[in-house]
C-alpha cells in the first residue's frame, strides 16, 4: 500500500495541478484580506482573520471544489485513461489500491488546510498585525482546533466524492456532479441541526466559529467518522467487484 | 517435444448482460511461442486478455499462469508477466522515465532497471520528453519497455501495432522478433495485421464470436504444400471447364475478376500450359501461398455480424 501512496504523492508533485490549487487558496486568502482591509468596522487581526478566511473564501467555496478535481484526477481519470489497469497488473491487491488512494486523498485535505492555516495567518499578520499580544497562544490554539475540526468533515465529503468516482468515467461529468453536490450540501447544511448528520456538514460550520464548543466538534467528528468507515468499506466493495475495462 | 506449458485458459467465459463475449475459451501457450491471438472486432480479443491478468471477473473457467492459478494465487501467477493491454496509456503529464519509475516501485525494482528497458527499445535518449510529446510509435515502445520492466518470462502485446504507419510497424515487429531471441522471452500478441502475425508467430489461435476456431502453429495451419493460383479473366465458365478436365486435385471458388484455384504445389505450369494452348482470355495469372489472410478470412466467415 506504502508503494501505491508514494506514486500518487510523485504524481502529485511532478504535475502542475497541486501547484495551481495552492496557489489559486492562497490568492483566495489574500482577496478576502482585501476585503477585510476595506472594510474599516471589522477590527480585524491575524487571529480572527484566520476564521473569516477558513469561512469565507477557502471553505465556501474552494478547498471543496479543489477536493472534487483530485478525486476526479486519482479515481476517474486514472480509470479512463487506462492508467489504473497497468497498476493492477503489478500484482497488488485492489483494497491496497484503493485504501492508498483513500489516504492520499485525506492527506491532501490535510495539506490544504494547513496551506489555508499558514498562509492566512502570514497574509493576516503582515496585513492586519498581531492583535492582542497576551491572547494570540490561545487564540493559535483555538483556531488551529477550529481547523482541525474541519478536516474530518472534508475528508467525509472527500470519500463520500470517491465512491461516486469510481461509478464515473468522465473526469468531466465526475467534476460537474462533485461541484454540484458541494453546492447543494453547501444550502442543505444550513437547515437547523441538518449539518450534524450529513457527510459534509462540518465544513459549513460557520455558525459555530464564535462557539466553538466540545459538543458541536465531537457531533461533527462522530458523523464524518461513521460516513468516511462506511464510503471506505463502499469503495472497497464496489472496487473488488468492478471490472477494468478501460 | 513439446515445451512446457507457460499459461492456458481452461473453459474461460465471460457474460456481459447475459451475452457471452468469451465462451468456453481453452488455450495454451507453450514456453518460447510468439503466439498470435487473432479474431475479428467484438470477437473476444482484448476481454480474453483482461481476463488472463485477473482484470475482469470471469463467469466460469480458470487462468493459469506459471503453474498459478490467476483467481487463486493471483500475485504470483502475475509475478513473471507482463503486458500492453489497449492503447499505451501514461501519465501525460510525467516523462517516460518518471513514468517507468511507478512502475519499478510497484514492483519494488530499482530505478537502474528503467534505464535497462529504455535502452532495450531504444528510448534512453527521448527518456526525459514528456510523454505527451511522444510520437504514437513512442509510446507503443515506452508500453513494450513497461511490459519487460519485472523481467518477464510471458509478455502480452494487445494490438502493438495499432495506429502505426507500415515504417512503425516495422520497427515494432523487429523489436519483438529481437526481444524474443535475445531475452527468451515468450510472447502472446494480438492483432488485426494478418501478414504481421504470420512474419512474427510461430503458433496462432483463431478467436470467433468468443469461441476458439483453431489453434495450432502456423505452418501446420497453412500447409505449405498448397498454392493459391489466381487467374483473370472474363472467361469464367471455359476456364472451369478446362480446369475440371485436368487430372489433378483442385478446389476453386470465383471471384470479380476471375477464378482462384487451391492446389498442391507444382500444378501451376500445366494449368498455365492448358489455359494458353486453349486459347483462354487471360489478363493474368498468378501463383502464391496460402497466407494467413486467407486462412483467416475462411475461419471467421460468417462471424462479422455486427450487433
Amino acid at each position: 500500500m506504502l508503494k501505491v501512496l508514494k506514486n500518487e504523492f510523485i504524481k502529485m508533485f511532478n504535475g502542475k495541478k497541486f501547484y495551481i490549487l495552492a496557489l489559486l487558496v492562497i490568492i483566495s486568502i489574500v482577496i478576502e484580506t482585501i476585503m477585510g482591509k476595506s472594510d474599516v468596522q471589522s477590527h480585524m487581526n491575524a487571529q480572527n482573520f484566520f476564521t473569516s478566511a477558513l469561512f469565507g473564501m477557502a471553505m465556501k467555496p474552494f478547498v471543496p471544489m479543489f477536493m472534487v478535481l483530485v478525486i476526479a484526477e486519482a479515481f476517474t481519470e486514472d480509470y479512463s485513461q487506462g492508467t489504473m489497469k497497468f497498476s493492477l497488473m503489478t500484482g497488488i491487491k485492489r483494497s491496497e489500491l484503493i485504501f492508498a488512494k483513500l489516504i492520499f486523498i485525506a492527506l491532501y485535505a490535510v495539506i490544504f488546510m494547513l496551506i489555508v492555516f499558514v498562509s492566512s495567518y502570514i497574509v493576516g499578520t503582515i496585513t492586519f498585525g498581531t492583535g492582542i499580544k497576551g491572547e494570540f497562544f490561545n487564540n493559535f490554539i483555538y483556531n488551529a482546533k477550529l481547523c482541525a475540526s474541519v478536516i474530518l468533515p472534508l475528508i467525509s465529503f472527500s470519500v463520500v466524492m470517491s465512491f461516486v468516482a469510481l461509478f464515473m468515467n468522465n473526469s468531466g461529468a465526475m467534476i460537474g456532479f462533485g461541484i454540484g453536490i458541494d453546492l447543494i450540501m453547501m444550502m442543505v447544511d444550513r437547515i437547523k441541526n441538518v449539518m450534524y448528520f450529513t457527510f459534509s456538514g462540518g465544513m459549513y460550520s460557520t455558525g459555530f466559529a464564535g462557539e466553538f464548543t466540545t459538543h458541536n466538534v465531537l457531533m461533527f467528528t462522530i458523523t464524518a467518522c461513521i460516513y468516511i468507515a462506511t464510503f471506505s468499506l463502499l469503495d472497497l466493495i464496489v472496487m473488488r467487484k468492478k471490472d477494468i475495462v478501460l | 517435444m513439446e515445451n512446457k506449458c507457460l499459461l492456458k485458459t481452461e473453459k474461460l467465459t465471460k457474460e456481459y448482460r447475459g451475452r457471452k463475449v468469451v465462451d468456453n475459451l481453452n488455450i495454451t501457450v507453450h514456453e518460447g511461442d510468439i503466439y498470435g491471438f487473432l479474431g475479428p472486432n467484438g470477437a473476444g480479443k482484448s476481454t480474453t486478455i483482461k481476463s488472463m491478468l485477473g482484470l475482469i471477473k470471469l463467469a466460469q473457467g480458470r487462468v493459469v499462469i506459471n503453474g498459478y492459478e490467476i483467481s487463486k494465487e493471483r500475485e504470483k501467477a502475475l509475478e513473471k508477466i507482463g503486458a500492453m493491454v489497449e492503447a499505451p496509456s501514461f501519465y501525460t503529464g510525467m516523462s517516460g522515465y518518471k513514468n517507468l519509475c511507478l512502475y519499478a516501485n510497484l514492483y519494488g525494482l530499482p530505478k537502474k532497471r528503467v534505464d535497462e528497458v529504455l535502452q532495450m527499445v531504444g528510448m534512453i535518449d527521448a527518456k526525459n520528453k514528456t510523454v505527451s510529446k511522444y510520437s504514437l510509435g513512442m509510446k507503443q515502445r515506452l508500453g513494450i519497455a513497461r511490459a519487460f520492466i519485472n523481467n518477464p518470462s510471458i509478455v502480452i502485446l494487445d494490438e502493438p501495432t495499432n495506429g502505426l504507419d507500415p515504417q512503425g510497424m516495422k520497427e515494432i515487429r523487429k523489436l519483438i522478433q529481437d526481444l524474443s531471441e535475445k531475452y527468451g522471452v515468450t510472447f502472446i500478441i494480438s492483432s488485426h495485421i494478418l501478414t504481421e502475425i504470420q512474419a512474427v508467430c510461430n503458433r496462432i489461435g483463431i478467436i470467433g464470436n468468443g469461441q476458439l476456431k483453431v489453434e495450432g502453429y502456423v505452418e501446420q495451419l497453412l500447409n505449405t504444400d498448397e498454392e493459391i493460383i489466381e487467374i483473370t479473366t472474363k472467361e469464367k465458365e471455359k476456364t472451369v471447364r478446362l480446369l475440371n478436365s485436368l487430372n489433378i486435385q483442385l478446389k476453386y471458388e470465383q471471384f470479380e475478376g476471375g477464378i482462384k484455384v487451391r492446389t498442391k504445389k507444382g500444378n501451376f505450369q500445366s494449368i498455365n500450359k492448358t489455359l494458353v494452348n486453349s486459347d483462354v482470355n487471360m489478363v493474368n495469372i498468378s501463383s502464391k501461398e496460402n497466407s494467413l489472410e486467407d486462412y483467416f478470412l475462411n475461419m471467421t466467415e460468417g462471424d462479422r455480424k455486427y450487433a
